[in-house]
């Protein structure tokens, strides 16, 4: 089963929270347009990943286009939020930040108007892997079945 | 496997562009992305890696 090992980041000081980031790389389908690498954050409890509009728009995608439609979203405090499904090649980098271990050819994923930072959630990206948040080796392990590993 | 430590820089900004590889060194921090773009190509990087800052003196809820 392959698998890559990542480290936890923080700021400033290790003795602020960690934080589970993993880099990927996002690319519009229709354009080949991409991004550069991109740290984006681990959440656990979001039921799917979460792109700011910014960089779907840098991307080619309009993110109100008169063809998507809003979807209604809840964020963690009950408040509502639109969403709007866009198109995106979705690629995992290893540890090195460098090299493609994994990879998504079409996925739709919520983009929304707000400055926020990537956040992988469920139904589109975690789910695909099985993983291992390691707080106190302070490490993260993702593995996933080698018949369904999209590795380009 | 030990933490990696970014070192903030000390105006406030939203994102940073680090050195290619996990062990990465900032070499620029901006608001937006696009201006980050710039400063890193400035700084001889090409192809950043773009991490969005979280304020280490805030606790975040998602």
């Amino acid at each position: 089963m392959p698998r890559a090992e990542y480290p936890f980041y923080s700021f400033q000081t290790p003795t602020d929270a960690c934080r589970v980031y993993l880099p990927i790389r996002l690319s519009n389908p229709k354009t080949g347009s991409s991004t550069d690498i991109e740290m984006a954050l681990v959440d656990t409890g979001a039921d799917s990943c979460v792109i700011p509009g910014s960089l779907a728009g840098a991307l080619g995608h309009n993110l109100k286009h008169k063809a998507i439609r809003p979807s209604p979203t809840l964020g963690i405090n009950g408040t509502h939020v639109d969403t709007y499904g866009h198109t995106f090649r979705l690629e995992l980098l290893g540890p090195d930040a460098e090299t493609v271990v994994w990879s998504n050819d079409r996925t739709v994923i919520d983009c929304i108007e707000a400055e926020v930072p990537i956040l992988l959630g469920t139904q589109d990206f975690l789910a695909n892997f099985k993983i291992t948040i390691d707080y106190p080796a302070q490490k993260v392990v993702l593995q996933w079945p080698s018949t369904t590993s999209k590795k380009p | 496997m030990p933490v990696v430590t970014i070192n903030l820089p000390k105006q406030k900004c939203r994102f940073l562009a680090l050195t290619p590889g996990a062990l990465g060194k900032v070499v620029a921090y901006a608001n937006d992305r696009a201006t980050l773009l710039k400063k890193a190509k400035k700084a001889g990087v090409d192809k950043p890696v773009i991490m969005p800052v979280l304020d280490p003196r805030s606790r975040y809820i998602f």
